[in-house]
């Protein structure tokens, strides 16, 4: 088939738009596939992602609004989903609506039609409004609304193709959208005074007719861009309206609910009372007082045991084929230069081929954290933890961050975004850290398994996980006290109901990992494979305490004896901080012997005192290259970006000290 | 055992705060008491004077759950204190 002539093509611009959890990101992918570009919003630390979908008469450009409860300014998230709309201008907004939680959902729409009359609302999870007796009426909606309505269930892919055609409709102006206006009753007189006022000035650009509402709302953003362009005289008018009207904010947002009361009425039928769901039977045990705690922890308790039960046989084999794989390149590449043997089958193949052996660890973490998020349990994991947190000065949102941090820092530092202000988010990134990633569990799970009996290792994998959390409830509750007081930010969320998983959505969730670690092992850790290769093996010919990596290890000697290390360990430390999971593949350097296991050759040179400070060490000491980068783009200042790094070297080297000195009280060695 | 009071030690209609609300009981938000800020938080997520709101936890500490125009939600005790409200007998749920 011959191409199209790309002038035949019409560009039509999408802003998608909705509450937080409504399938958004679903409904996105679905449309643009592999073709989107992630980034962040300018100047902001909120992610930005855009895509393209075709159609043979038409080019989608699509824009992922952040997703939020409203267009008020309470966080940045507000500001840039009306801003775009505002200031873009886009053909389309698609207002993506929850149909099991179409009421309060339509709150957002109301305020986008405040913005903007070219509409589309996608009514996704219609499979889900049945189970609340709900008898939703797309067409009559549509007619009450006066703009397009498509049901959807984005889960199942149904409804896109009718999505992009009521876009189409709307944006060539087939379909005319006329949405039904929004009456707002008592506070009518007063938005027209406010109007009249401001007498067609356009603070910042925006409608008068807007700003008057989000005056009288109280919107923070919009009192500052008045007060930069208004004159003194206007502004003190504004004033003494707005101080007549302190209600303005219920005021306004009842007039929306009423309007939304009538869509509903002409659209919708609902139960007389509410249906007792399968979400109400399960959240009576998991939100139990008493049960709440303990089925949390066990849930916990499961995944990790799974995880490791899951990848350890699939790491075994892993870690097999990789050993095979450098001794099948060295006998391949027999007569070719040493050095490149060398570099391959003693640095790159074990240094990556080391790495990628906890792929299967990450992977299966992940997977199972995103069962429990996309099936709803993981809100109501914040709500358990909401008490615990308080004693940090935080809320139960920020115990999901602890949690992804688990698997690895990177994403668990990214997910402090969900916190409201600047000074919480700032206190759960500095603390993220100290929970051990998959890759410092599959060290301690290393040497614990080689130097410790079965019935050990069980409590002492225990206590490494307490030990962890211990510090960061710690640190917190210190940090909070002393350089982060503050006052306590509200603490308000969503219970989703819950629902069977789907597999598209964990399989995009799981994919993204992958290519992250992939990626890391393709640069990062190769390049310290080489590296580290390249330090233990010259100057050429050297016995390896004479080599550079040697030196280097003898350099730290004196500090790692305070803590009862040799030399090759401190080399493993500063090596970890390149990715912990190379500390591993260094020691596998520097032990190397002769038809001896790295387990086997630890043991012959390590005391099991050693080795567990060195777990105790490797667990709380600096973060890891890639964390300290996103401490530094999450904070945006060295300064917290090098606190970050210092206290917890502070703490291991103390911790460290600690666990050596009383266990050589008790005797040990 | 109820923090901040039990709601049956006051008179079955007067104000209180939806922290001291128990499980299964419905009240009608009266008035927010906090900055615009909060006023216009709760409203976004469905929470204005007039709406009819069902507790579905109150464990006496900690997070309180309830149900607002058909969504659920996890409110901090601080939150929960601050929005005042009268029981409402089980036939006068409406409007909803």
């Amino acid at each position: 088939m011959m191409p199209r002539p790309s002038t035949a093509l019409k560009t039509i611009r999408v802003a998608l738009a909705g509450n937080p959890n409504v399938g958004k990101s679903t409904i996105f992918n679905i449309l643009t596939g592999l073709h989107q570009h992630v980034g962040n919003w300018p100047g902001k630390t909120v992610e930005k992602k855009q895509g393209t979908c075709r159609l043979p008469d038409y080019v989608f450009e699509c824009v992922d609004l952040p997703g939020t409860y409203s267009l008020t300014a309470h966080s940045a998230e507000e500001v840039i989903a009306r801003d775009y709309v505002l200031r873009e201008s886009p053909d389309v907004v698609v207002m993506i609506v929850d149909a099991s939680n179409i009421e309060r959902n339509f709150y957002l729409v109301a305020q986008m039609l405040e913005l903007t009359d070219r509409v589309v609302v996608a009514l996704n999870t219609m499979d889900l409004a049945g189970v609340k007796g709900y008898r939703i009426f797309p067409d009559k909606l549509e007619k009450a609304l006066g703009v397009p309505v498509v049901p959807m269930v984005a889960r199942r892919a149904q409804g896109c193709q009718e999505l992009l055609q009521a876009i189409v409709e709307v944006s060539t102006g087939r379909q005319t959208a006329s949405p039904r206006p929004i009456q707002y009753g008592r506070a009518q007189p007063t938005l027209a005074a406010l109007r009249e006022i401001l007498a067609g000035e356009q603070p910042g650009g925006y409608p008068t007719g807007w700003i008057a509402l989000k005056m009288l709302e109280g919107d923070e953003e919009v009192e500052r861009l008045a007060e930069r362009a208004l004159p003194k005289e206007t502004r003190e008018r504004l004033h003494r309206v707005l101080l007549e009207h302190e209600h303005g904010p219920a005021v306004v947002a009842d007039a929306r609910y009423a309007w939304i009361e009538e869509v509903l009425r002409a659209g919708m039928e609902r139960p007389a009372r509410s249906v007792i769901t399968f979400t109400d039977r399960i959240d009576h045990i998991v939100t139990n007082r008493f049960l709440g705690l303990p089925i949390l922890l066990g849930m916990f308790a499961a995944v990790f045991w799974l995880t490791f039960k899951v990848s350890s046989r699939l790491s075994d084999v892993l870690g097999a084929g990789f050993a095979r794989l450098g001794e099948r390149t060295a006998d391949a590449l027999a007569g070719g230069p040493t050095w490149l043997v060398s570099l391959l089958a003693e640095g790159v193949i074990p240094g990556v081929g080391g790495v990628l052996t906890f792929l299967p660890i990450i992977l299966t973490f992940f997977l199972f954290l995103g069962v429990l998020e996309d099936s709803g349990y993981m809100a109501r994991a914040a709500f358990v933890m909401d008490r615990i947190m308080h004693a940090m000065g935080l809320h139960g949102k920020a115990f999901l961050s602890l949690l992804v941090g688990y698997g690895c820092n990177v994403p668990g530092i990214m997910a402090t975004r969900i916190l409201e202000t600047e000074r919480d988010r700032l206190l759960a990134v500095l603390v993220n850290p100290l929970i051990p990633c998959a890759a410092r569990i599959g060290v301690s799970t290393f040497f614990v398994g080689a130097f410790f009996s079965p019935a050990l290792r069980t409590p002492i994998m225990l206590s490494i996980y307490g030990l962890s959390l211990a510090m960061v409830i710690l640190v917190g509750f210190l940090l909070r006290r002393t350089v982060l007081p503050g006052e306590e930010s509200p603490f308000m969320m969503e219970l989703p109901l819950y629902r069977a998983p789907s597999l598209r959505n964990l399989a995009m969730f799981t994919g993204w990992r992958l290519r992250a670690f992939l990626k890391k092992a393709g640069t990062v850790i190769l390049a310290v494979s080489v590296l580290v290769w390249f330090l233990s093996s010259f100057p050429a010919g050297a016995d390896l305490p004479q080599t550079y990596l040697g030196r280097l290890g003898l350099w730290l000697e004196p500090a790692g004896r305070l803590l009862g290390l040799d030399w090759r360990m401190s080399v493993a430390l500063v090596t970890g901080f390149a990715a912990k999971e190379t500390s591993l593949a260094t020691l596998g350097v520097l032990y190397h012997a002769e038809g001896e296991s790295l387990a086997q050759a630890l043991r012959h040179g390590l005391t099991p005192l050693a080795a567990l400070v060195f777990v105790v060490v490797q667990l709380l000491y600096i973060p890891c290259l890639a964390t300290v980068a996103v401490m530094r783009s999450e904070t945006n200042s060295w300064k917290w970006t090098a606190f970050g790094v210092i206290y917890p070297l502070v703490l291991a080297g103390g911790l460290g000290l600690l666990t050596f000195n009383i266990g050589r009280m008790l005797g040990f060695q | 055992m109820d923090h901040g009071g039990c709601p049956r030690m006051v008179g079955p209609f007067a104000p209180i705060t939806l922290a001291q609300v128990s499980k299964s009981q419905h009240v009608r938000v009266e008035a927010v008491q906090g900055g615009r800020g909060l006023v216009s938080r709760l409203a976004a997520l469905g929470i204005v004077p007039g709406t009819v709101v069902t507790v579905l936890g109150n464990a006496g500490g900690g997070p309180v759950i309830v149900e607002a125009r058909g969504s659920r939600l996890a409110l901090g005790r601080g939150q929960a204190a601050r929005i005042i409200v009268r029981l409402v007998s089980e036939g006068d749920t409406g409007p909803r």
